[in-house]
């Protein structure tokens, strides 16, 4: 099996498997378009610092056998659903400043299932707190003001119990 | 070197600003509140203090900056945010202006009401629509869950108030779509001119008085179908007609109950341990009609409309399921909701599947067969959009799919309703009750069959029967 070395942004070369690293859509193209070998030359990945690239390989390999999403992947119930298999659960056990790297990373080498794991890992952080709940875990500052809040608030009410 | 010591105020910090005062370090004390003893004790030490907390966020200056998530591009958040339902949604446009602009592109797709639930959900719902009438463009999917007052007094949902500013909107919105020739094309309901041009049902009129009243969530579901354009599905469930849900017949001691809880103090009391005075059931029963349709009628019903004048949420519709609760009823008359509701439905134009549970008529010759319906709706004139009128007029539904649960209507009905139809793939009619089976079933295999080319003997059932056992008979023309 041939192997591909990365580059991290803080210039760590990584050596991984082609098969691994082209869940990556974007160096799986890259390597398409390049046609040769590139044993010799580690690919640079400038968005990507060598924990995240670890973390993000770390997947890849795990999943490098997964079939490819079925054809129906833009399904709304598939949407709504945080359904996150016990693995990916496991791997998501990050700090917040990790998770939200994972998700740039993968949004960036465009690998689709892995943003997915991400995004519905933030939505279950999300789901049944309240505003001030959410604004706590997410360190974020509420810019309405009171006025702006109370009408917002009154906007918002059916979708309470 | 400078030195900030967190919980300077506290146990470990206030040690570690013992050990290390005279050190060679300049130290600084972080506190929540400079004002408490412990740290005016550190001030006079000669400690400087710096306020802060880590717990808020509105202190940049200790908070660790981890804000990542309103960091992220547009896209990836929106990413997020669609594996949200709508009430973290809503909670999420509250979070800061950003969150509210993300989550304001994720489209309701889908909603149920629950009719007359405690927590004022239908009601806070439709006030959401007149603060911001768009918000049910893209709503394919409405569905309705019963929740109506019961002996129960926990199910006692208190009258719902608007405010000033509200009632200025519902006004607004009635003046804007009772008369569309007389009001101005601006104004905060504009968007809703176009589709409600054509609706010129006389029934919704008198619904915004009910529903300023705030009692009977029901009759705001036609004017949520005013801003629902785009509905594909409704399901109604199990209407629950009346008010209150408790035996029907004969003055009720627990349902006055419950009705009294919605009068005010002084037309509370009239009443004597469990028994009403005459002039207090006439006003329980006065208050009733005022809020419902009468008639074994909701408010959807007497303001669907009819073809070339529906109401707008209808205009798209595809599929349709609507039963009746009737677990109130102790006559051993059969009730249900009446076909004759059923007819204009029949007609929306672009119908393909309607699941009735429970429709009824009363009986043969009578003005509540459905016969009598179909022919005046297919002899309304459709007027077309710039006020001429066309000639065509509704003669066939669209409808595919016909399925009737616990049916209640009598033989000639089915065949009526056949006539109307010419696409249907599947017919189904089952019927609980076993008193009144259908007896000329295979009149009514015939009827369906000979108007819906594309309708096989084995996709046509009654009573758990497929046309082939039933076997089939060219019905005569019911209309002589």
């Amino acid at each position: 099996m041939s192997t591909i070395k990365l580059l991290s942004s803080d210039n760590a070369e990584l050596a991984v498997d082609k098969e691994v690293a082209e869940r990556s859509i974007l160096i799986k193209n890259m390597l398409e378009d390049v046609g040769g070998d590139m044993s010799d030359q580690a690919i640079p990945i400038p968005n990507v610092n060598e924990a995240v690239l670890r973390k993000v390989i770390e997947w890849c390999e795990h999943h490098k056998s997964d079939p490819p999403p079925p054809a129906d992947e833009d399904s709304d119930s598939r949407k709504k659903s945080t359904d996150i298999e016990e693995w990916d659960q496991k791997f998501m056990q990050v700090d917040q400043e990790m998770l939200f790297e994972i998700i740039l990373a993968a949004n960036y080498l465009d690998i689709k299932p892995l943003l997915d794991v991400g995004c519905k890992t933030v939505a279950n952080m999300i789901k049944g707190k309240s505003p001030e709940e959410i604004r706590k875990t997410f360190n974020i500052q509420n810019d309405f003001t009171p006025e702006e809040e109370d009408q917002i608030r009154r906007e918002n009410e059916w979708a309470e119990e | 070197m400078k030195v900030l010591i967190c919980g300077a105020t506290g146990k470990m910090g206030g040690g570690m600003v013992k050990a290390r005062k005279g050190g060679p370090h300049e130290l600084y004390a972080l506190t929540r509140d400079p004002t408490s003893k412990a740290a005016e004790a550190l001030k006079t030490e000669g400690i400087p203090l710096l306020q802060g907390d880590f717990n808020d966020p509105q202190h940049k200056s200790c908070s660790r900056d981890m804000a990542k998530l309103m960091k992220l591009p547009p896209e990836l958040l929106l990413d997020i945010f669609q594996h949200l339902d709508n009430a973290d949604l809503a909670r999420c446009k509250r979070l800061c202006k950003a969150a509210n602009e993300a989550a304001r592109q994720i489209p309701l797709q889908r909603h149920t009401l629950k009719i007359d639930h405690v927590g004022h959900s239908v009601w806070k719902f439709f006030r959401m629509l007149l603060m911001n009438p768009t918000a049910c463009d893209r709503l394919t999917d409405l569905r309705i869950e019963w929740h109506r007052r019961t002996e129960d007094e926990a199910t006692w949902t208190e009258k719902w108030s608007w405010t000033t500013e509200e009632r200025h909107l519902l006004e607004q919105l009635k003046s804007s779509t009772s008369d569309a020739k007389s009001t101005p094309t601006d104004g905060k309901f504009s968007n809703l001119r176009s589709s409600l041009n054509t609706y010129t049902y006389s029934g919704k009129k008198e619904i915004f008085k009910v529903v300023e009243d705030g009692v009977n969530s029901e009759a705001l579901l036609p004017l949520i179908l005013y801003f629902t354009t785009n509905l594909e599905i409704l399901d109604l469930g199990d209407a629950q007609l009346e008010l209150v849900v408790c035996d029907y017949y004969g003055p009720s001691y627990a349902k006055y109950n419950a009705i009294a809880s919605l009068l005010p103090e002084e037309d509370r009391l009239n009443r004597e341990d469990e028994y009403f005075e005459d002039d207090s059931v006439e006003t329980f029963e006065k208050f009733e009609e005022a809020h419902i349709p009468g008639g074994f009628s909701l408010w959807f019903q007497v303001n669907i409309g009819h073809p070339g004048s529906y109401l707008p949420g209808l205009l798209n519709l595809k599929h349709l399921k609507h039963g009746m609760d009737d677990s109130v009823f102790t006559s051993e008359y059969l009730h249900g909701w009446y076909a004759r509701y059923l007819a204009p439905l029949l007609f929306l134009p672009h119908i393909e599947t309607i699941h009735t549970t429970r429709c009824a008529t009363l009986g043969m010759g009578t003005h509540d067969a459905i016969s009598t319906d179909l022919r005046r709706i297919q002899n309304i004139p459709v007027f077309t959009q710039d006020g001429g009128e066309s000639k065509a007029k509704a003669t066939k539904s669209s409808v595919r799919e016909l399925i009737f649960d616990d049916a209640r209507m009598i033989d000639l009905d089915y065949i009526y309703i056949a006539k109307v139809t010419e696409n249907l793939t599947k017919v189904i009619i089952s019927q609980s009750e076993e008193s009144w089976l259908l007896d000329d079933q295979p009149s009514i295999v015939g009827a369906f069959r000979k108007n819906n080319s594309g309708l096989s003997l084995d996709n046509i059932t009654i009573n758990e029967k497929s046309g082939e056992e039933v076997g089939e008979i060219e019905a005569s023309s019911p209309d002589g």
